[in-house]
C-alpha cells in the first residue's frame, strides 16, 4: 500500500464462457508466461473431461471440489518464551478458496497423465469424491490444528 | 524519532489486549473433528458456525484506538490556557 492513496479493490471478473469468477480464478491460477489462452483452454478440456467421466454438471463437481478441499483451521508458528509453537489458527472464506485452489493445482501437476488438462480433471474429480493428494493436504493441515489444540490459546 | 519533544502520546499496542474472538467456535470444530476422525461431513454445524463467525470478522474490521487523538485535544487545550 503506497503511503498517499489506498488501492482499490480489484473486482473479480467472471469466466467468459461459464460466467463463473471461480472458473476465472483458476484459470489465473493455471496461467504461466502470459499465455492466458493455453491456459483457458487446459480448463475448457478439464471440464469436458469432467462431463464425459462424471455425467454430472462440471460446474457442480469443481465447486464440490474446492468445497472438500478447502481448510478452516491451520496451524503458525508462533516464538513464545524461547521455543517455537505451532498454534492452530482460523483461515477466512477467501484464504481457504485461494489455498483450495493452489492446492488442486499442485497436486495435479504432480499427477501422472497425458496432459495438464486430464490431470486436472482428475485430481477435481477424485477431491470431490474425497480422494487424491490435495483432500490427503487438507487433512493433515486439520490433524496438524487439532494435534496442537492445547495451544490455541497464545496469541 | 522525528515528533517534538514536550508531546502527549502513548503507544496504543501498549494497551490493546489480543482477543481471539472466533476461539470456541475453532475449539468446537476440532473436537467435532476428533470424534468424528477428521471426515468433514460429520461436522457441517460447527464449521458452519466458525465461518459465519469469521465472516462477522471480517464485515466489522478492526477499530483503532483514539487514545491519541484525545490526548492531543488535550495538550492544545492545555497550551491555549
Amino acid at each position: 500500500m503506497s503511503r498517499k492513496s489506498i488501492a482499490e479493490k480489484q473486482v473479480a471478473k467472471p469466466d467468459p464462457i461459464y460466467r463463473n469468477r471461480l472458473v476465472n480464478m483458476l484459470v489465473n491460477r493455471i496461467l504461466k508466461n502470459g499465455k492466458k489462452s493455453l491456459a483457458y483452454r487446459i480448463l475448457y478440456k478439464a471440464m469436458k473431461n469432467i462431463k464425459q467421466k462424471t455425467k454430472k454438471n462440471p460446474l457442480f463437481v469443481l465447486r464440490q471440489a474446492v468445497r472438500k478441499v478447502t481448510p478452516n483451521v491451520t496451524v503458525k508458528a508462533r516464538r513464545i518464551d524461547g521455543s517455537t509453537y505451532q498454534v492452530p489458527l482460523e483461515i477466512k472464506s477467501t484464504q481457504g478458496k485461494a489455498l483450495a485452489i493452489r492446492w488442486l493445482l499442485g497436486a495435479s501437476r504432480k499427477r501422472s497423465g497425458q496432459n495438464m488438462a486430464f490431470k486436472l480433471s482428475y485430481e477435481l474429480i477424485d477431491a470431490a469424491r474425497d480422494n487424491g493428494i490435495a483432500i490427503r493436504k487438507k487433512e493433515e493441515t486439520h490433524k496438524m490444528a487439532e494435534a496442537n489444540r492445547a495451544f490455541a490459546h497464545f496469541r | 524519532m522525528g515528533r517534538k519533544a514536550g508531546i502527549m502520546r502513548v503507544n496504543p499496542k501498549a494497551f490493546a489486549k489480543r482477543t481471539r474472538p472466533c476461539l470456541s467456535e475453532m475449539l468446537n470444530f476440532l473436537a467435532c473433528l476428533k470424534k468424528a476422525n477428521f471426515n468433514d461431513d460429520g461436522c457441517m454445524q460447527e464449521k458452519k458456525a466458525l465461518q459465519t463467525c469469521m465472516d462477522l470478522q471480517a464485515k466489522s474490521g478492526k477499530s483503532h484506538n483514539t487514545i491519541n487523538y484525545h490526548l492531543q485535544r488535550i495538550s492544545r487545550m492545555m497550551k491555549g490556557q
